[in-house]
């Protein structure tokens, strides 16, 4: 079991002259194999969130689990994979290279065979290709194929397509949701775009700023497997709607 | 949106096409053709040099006690060759250690400063210090640590070069964005394979930048030692064959240590070129 649970977490951060609190209060429970999207302002912390469930930063108050372990546990057990922005991939290796680095740090005998992963995330026949060989949205998918590399039980991604254009964007969605469904992880998804929120997720959370709580929950009782049509329907329009209520309430005066 | 929502693509998978790579061997081939036209072109600067140097020599009537011709350097290259050629040999073996010590010097100590900040304010001002210190109000104390022979050379070398390896190095190893750093952190990766696998990789152009600036300067800085310590290398035989009047011979070492330096140069273009692709 693999849920994600944070009991009155906290992080602040010390500048020069005072400090700063990110987040203030966060109290969740990501139930296992579950899709949970993060949405909100900039600055509201949302990063920051994800960032401590993956043991990049620790928390100032209040304490994180991962199934029953605190995060730098999960993190040694390679239970935890991570999407950036930016594909970060290694530019002097190729896609197999890229697929297989967490496979060569954590020093475990593969569970899941690399060249299937570059298969899963269509790019079959690149397997030798170089990152600069490839597409943006190319690479974004060997990124989603190097967090899936341990197997991870959770898998964090902050805003992974948020560079990508429209349609690109969309067909990773799809994608992405084949391949969480494959795959059985618990997924939290940092976005900006509500649309893309509401898509994606069985609940999204809309963070407000200074300090980034959790301001509103809105539970998304679509069917899965999610078709684009179901963007067209009105319950969708309503659930988008519902966040974007959320959102504007809470940034106030921010448009 | 509604205009892509038409589909139903839930099932699709999109496979982008794989044969538009270029081939290997074509850029083999590229590579070959590049490397000749380099040397022709090498070729043709050299002749054209020593064409101008004959000319000017003959047009002005310099006598041989101010300039010897092209085929008096000749001559001295070829017959005193054993002698230019251990000469040659023993300052290449100074540049070549020193440069390789200056290297794992400063690759060592680059590498310790990403370990903490307070390391590299703290021993940053002390390296500055060193390199502004000049040679040769240093080298008597140099000859006295290491004695008159290859080793104050060697050291002269270490100095001049490890100062330039060490600012590219550090600066390469703080290269990588903060984003890959924490994917390998994700991926439970200790900092020596954070090191080996992401910051050494990332660093290789900046190092070789430092390279590059120590080789220019490292042949010198070798031929420098040698004229402070009087060891038995280029530097030495120019000076001895310049007090003596003996032109030619000083000629023949310019244009061996000249030689020698540019093909150092060159070398680690090459070589970089090759390891950063």
């Amino acid at each position: 079991m693999t849920e994600i649970i944070l009991r009155n977490v906290a992080k602040r951060f010390l500048l020069p002259d005072r400090e700063v609190s990110a987040l203030e209060g966060i109290e969740l429970t990501l139930p296992t194999g579950s899709f949970t999207a993060l949405i909100g302002p900039s600055g509201c912390g949302k990063s920051t969130l994800l960032r401590l469930v993956a043991d990049v930063l620790r928390p100032s108050e209040g304490e994180i689990r991962i199934g029953a372990n605190a995060p730098s546990v999960a993190r040694r057990k390679h239970e935890i994979g991570f999407v950036f922005q930016e594909a970060s991939l290694l530019p002097w290796r190729n896609v197999l290279g890229n697929v297989c680095l967490p496979i060569e740090v954590a020093r475990v005998p593969a569970t899941r065979d690399p060249k299937a992963l570059v298969h899963m995330v269509g790019l079959a026949g690149f397997e030798e290709a170089r990152p600069a060989q490839l597409s943006g949205g190319m690479q974004q998918r060997v990124a989603i194929a190097r967090a899936l590399a341990l197997d991870p039980k959770v898998l964090l991604m902050d805003e992974p397509f948020g560079a990508l254009d429209e349609i690109t964007r969309q067909r990773m969605n799809l994608e992405l949701l084949r391949i969480w469904k494959s795959t059985g992880t618990t997924a939290v998804l940092v976005t900006h775009s509500i649309s893309e929120a509401v898509f994606m997720a069985d609940t999204v959370l809309v963070l407000s700023a200074n300090p980034g709580r959790i301001a509103h929950r809105i539970e998304v009782d679509m069917p899965r497997p999610r078709r684009l049509e179901m963007m067209r329907q009105l319950a969708f329009n309503a659930l988008e709607n519902e966040v974007r209520a959320a959102l504007f309430d809470d940034s106030g005066a921010v448009a | 949106m509604a205009a892509t929502g038409g589909a139903e693509m839930s099932g699709t998978v999109s496979r982008p096409d794989a044969r538009l790579l270029p081939g290997r061997q074509a850029e083999a081939e590229r590579m070959l053709a590049a490397l000749l036209r380099g040397l022709a072109f090498v070729a043709l600067l050299l002749g054209a040099l020593v064409l101008i140097w004959h000319a000017l020599i003959v047009t002005l009537a310099v006598p041989a006690y101010v300039a010897p011709s092209p085929q008096a350097v000749w001559t001295t290259l070829t017959g005193e060759w054993p002698r230019l050629s251990q000469a040659l040999w023993f300052t290449l073996r100074s540049t070549l250690g020193g440069m390789a010590i200056a290297l794992v010097l400063a690759l060592v100590l680059a590498g310790l400063f990403t370990l903490s900040d307070l390391l590299s304010r703290a021993f940053l001002p002390l390296i500055v210090i060193l390199r502004t210190a000049p040679i040769l109000a240093i080298a008597p104390l140099l000859i006295l640590i290491f004695g008159r022979g290859q080793a104050t050379s060697v050291a002269v070398v270490v100095m001049v070069s490890f100062f330039p390896m060490m600012v590219n190095a550090a600066r390469g190893f703080r290269s990588p964005k903060a984003n890959v750093l924490e994917l390998m952190h994700v991926c439970g990766a200790n900092w020596w394979q954070i090191f080996l696998k992401v910051r050494l990789p990332f660093a290789l152009p900046y190092i070789f930048t430092g390279i590059r600036m120590a080789a220019a300067g490292a042949v010198l800085s070798a031929m420098l030692a040698e004229w402070l310590s009087g060891a038995p290398g280029l530097g030495t035989l120019i000076l001895e064959a310049s007090s003596f009047r003996r032109l030619p011979l000083m000629w023949a070492g310019v244009v061996l240590s000249m030689a020698a330096a540019t093909t150092l140069f060159f070398l680690t273009v090459q070589l970089e070129r090759r390891m950063t692709r």
